[in-house]
């Protein structure tokens, strides 16, 4: 008897081991929830008390991909949850927008749904006609331009930044400064890009800047394309997907990404080997980005949500991605009021990264198809 | 497989069991002759399977055939049905090989031939460099060095993603240090091209290939060396007619299983030229999730020609195989 019994039960617990593991949804909401899940403001929904008690009686908030040493999120995070008591789930095993976009589609009713979203533009924008964005203003949203907000008022350009050349000035004698300057044959084999225009926002945008340096325009992106390709062609473009590892070991001293991605990386550089990483915002080639942040319609915590959209926008919120060298959008506003930091701000890699031009929306789309198609076939 | 029978041949209970009943200890293996089977509708024949079901040796296999199910069956289909899904003109969904035709833009089918070509390559290469390093590792008949081989190879088999790519770029790359000690930039030489991944592949390749190969090697039996040399053959007439046929399926094997892991290789790869102009299957699909709009069901559709490829691959060999296994016969 008992033989044939072991076999049997385990085989029940595994397949029920199996189920439980596989389901777990959500439990009924509270009307205070329910009540900020409609409010497009604090004051709509009752005021600022109010979202504060709310958010704290809900005491969880879900994110994902926010990186710590990306754009000082660490901090930003662990400020918010100290300030509120509130605790913060926060998945950093993927960040891209699309997998973020993919968590919010799939995990629709259930309490490990995301609460907040970090975003490229182009996603933010396809997830918002996706109804998938709730719509709400944060109490500073005067201080925002019309050009960083969506017009369905589900998104909001909160951080962004600068294309900029990085040059490890222990392995380049003479640092190249704008576009023009990498076609130097001196740079054989020493430029390289963080990783394909077709799969990330940053080189994608590099693009967009190498355009504009070669005669061509938001508009008109393919110079940028054929610049990569006579760069490649001669040798000095390597295929590498670029980061802190290969620049330290000098297998690619010139990157060009984002400013607030390479201040990082010579700050890393600095500590390990002493060497400089000279940060060079090509005159040439100017393009600015922002990222969209933006508020789950489905989050399991619509309070809290709520509450940590009003606290990235407050003056505390923008002065710590500040330090994360990071534009945040409110830095103009911020520093007319004197409410800005200012050592964080005397540390930024460009002064006036809110400055530089960013491409429409539909500028945008058109390119990434034109980039898709050409790119692989162009640089070789 | 036989199962256990606790009561020897119990007669059919004339009630219906159900799979769910689980109080019971009946256990016993039904068995109707062929002659008398039961017609598909009578209760009797269900019975069997019911019992059958029930038997401790199907359940035991449950919890591997749900993790099957789950982790392959269930994402594989899923996969196709996405891949053939379409949005029509009027924003429903239809059925349809328009994911599949947006393969011929952009760099999709020359990531195909891409992938192709660099498995192919670097598996050939693989399974010849692997076959000769096993036949003289078992040579030299030590026991000790094989078990040794057998754990190294099954380690390095499995060794890949970024680090890989990360350590060869440190040695091979443009600042690499083996790549300036032997001057390899003289020669043309380039980490960031096919060769290079072909080459960067040959480190988890080769010992895979060694993983599979050198037991086949270690078990030719002395006794058949013996009766050809007294049958007046040579060493190449016993390789020729006896040692290779009988090697042939492990070492056929093997270079599915090499060209297998080159084609599905992906973290190492991206490092290594995930920035430029060489587009592999594997790094398209990683690009297309990435990328917003109707790119998720052509990387779908990707991954259905990929799953295709690979069973193309896996038939032609096993032709292959079997060819070589009537040796054995």
């Amino acid at each position: 008897m008992t033989r044939t019994h072991t076999p049997k039960l385990l085989g029940v617990l595994g397949v029920v081991t199996l189920g439980l593991t596989a389901c777990g949804g959500g439990g009924e909401e509270t009307e205070a929830s329910a009540n900020w899940r409609d409010a497009t403001s604090a004051e709509d929904g009752g005021g600022m008390e109010q979202l504060i008690e709310d958010a704290q009686a809900e005491g969880q908030f879900n994110a994902m991909g926010l990186f710590e040493d990306w754009a000082n999120y660490g901090e930003l995070l662990e400020a918010f949850s100290e300030e509120y008591g509130i605790e913060i789930t926060n998945d950093t095993s993927t960040g891209s927008s699309q997998d973020l976009i993919n968590a919010v589609v799939n995990r629709q009713g259930q309490d490990s749904s995301l609460d907040y979203l970090d975003t490229g533009v182009s996603h933010a924008e396809e997830a918002a006609e996706d109804g998938l964005l709730a719509e709400y203003a944060p109490e500073t949203i005067e201080d925002i331009g019309e050009e960083y907000t969506s017009e369905s008022g589900t998104w909001i350009n909160h951080l962004g930044g600068t294309i900029a050349i990085g040059c490890d000035t222990s392995r380049v004698d003479d640092c190249p400064e704008d576009f023009e300057d990498l076609l130097d044959p001196q740079y054989s084999g020493q430029v390289a890009l963080p990783s394909s225009p077709t799969a990330s926002e940053g080189s994608f945008m590099i693009v967009h800047a190498a355009a504009e340096a070669n005669g061509g325009s938001f508009d008109d992106i393919e110079p940028g394309i054929e610049f990569f390709g006579e760069l490649s062609e001669m040798g000095n473009l390597i295929p590498v997907e670029a980061d802190a590892g290969t620049v330290e070991t000098g297998e690619t001293p010139i990157v060009i990404n984002w400013d607030y991605l390479l201040q990082p990386i010579a700050d890393d550089l600095e500590e390990d080997t002493g060497a400089e990483l000279e940060i060079n915002l090509p005159e040439d080639g100017q393009v600015a980005s922002f990222y969209a942040a933006s508020i789950n319609e489905d989050a399991p915590h619509p309070a809290a949500a709520r509450l940590f959209y009003e606290f990235l926008f407050s003056d505390e919120g923008q002065n710590i991605l500040l330090e994360g060298y990071v534009s945040p959008v409110r830095l103009d506003a911020m520093i007319e009021d004197g409410t800005v930091d200012e050592e964080a701000l005397a540390e930024l890699p460009s002064q006036d990264g809110v400055e530089a031009p960013q491409p429409t929306l539909e500028q945008r789309e058109a390119n990434q198809a034109i980039v898709n198609e050409q790119w692989d076939g162009t640089v070789q | 497989m036989s199962l256990p029978v606790t009561q020897a041949g119990a007669a059919p209970a004339p009630h219906t069991q159900t799979g769910a009943e689980s109080g019971g200890a009946e256990t016993g293996g039904a068995t109707a002759s062929p002659a008398q089977r039961p017609s598909l509708f009578s209760r009797a024949r269900w019975q069997g399977v019911g019992s059958a079901l029930r038997s401790p040796a199907t359940l035991s296999l449950l919890p591997l055939g749900l993790i099957l199910l789950l982790f392959f069956i269930v994402p594989i289909v899923g996969m196709a049905i996405i891949a053939i899904t379409v949005t029509t003109q009027d924003g429903g969904t239809g059925v349809g090989m328009d994911n599949f035709l947006a393969l011929n833009r952009g760099s999709h089918s020359a990531a195909i031939v891409n992938s192709v070509q660099v498995s192919l390559v670097g598996s050939a290469i693989a399974a010849v460099v692997g076959t000769l390093t096993s036949f003289c590792i078992a040579q030299i008949r030590s026991e000790k060095l094989d078990s040794v081989v057998a754990v190294f190879t099954s380690v390095l088999a499995n060794d890949g993603g970024a680090p890989l790519a990360f350590s060869f770029i440190v040695t091979l790359g443009n600042a690499g240090v083996i790549f300036g000690m032997l001057n390899l930039g003289a020669t043309g030489f380039s980490l960031y091209s096919w060769q290079g991944l072909v080459v960067m592949y040959q480190y988890f390749l080769i010992p895979t290939m060694i993983m599979v190969s050198l037991p086949t090697f270690v078990g030719l039996r002395k006794e058949w060396r013996e009766a050809n040399a007294a049958l007046g053959g040579s060493a190449s007439t016993f390789w020729r007619r006896v040692g290779l046929p009988i090697a042939a399926p492990a070492l056929l094997g093997g270079w599915i299983l090499c060209f297998g892991a080159a084609f599905a290789t992906h973290a190492s790869a991206a490092v290594l030229i995930g920035a430029g102009g060489y587009p592999l299957i594997p790094l398209n699909i990683g690009d297309l999730l990435g990328q917003a709009g109707d790119s998720q069901q052509v990387a779908m559709a990707l991954g259905v020609t990929m799953v295709v490829i690979a069973v193309v691959t896996l038939f032609a060999f096993n032709r292959l195989q079997s060819r070589s296994a009537r040796w054995m016969r």
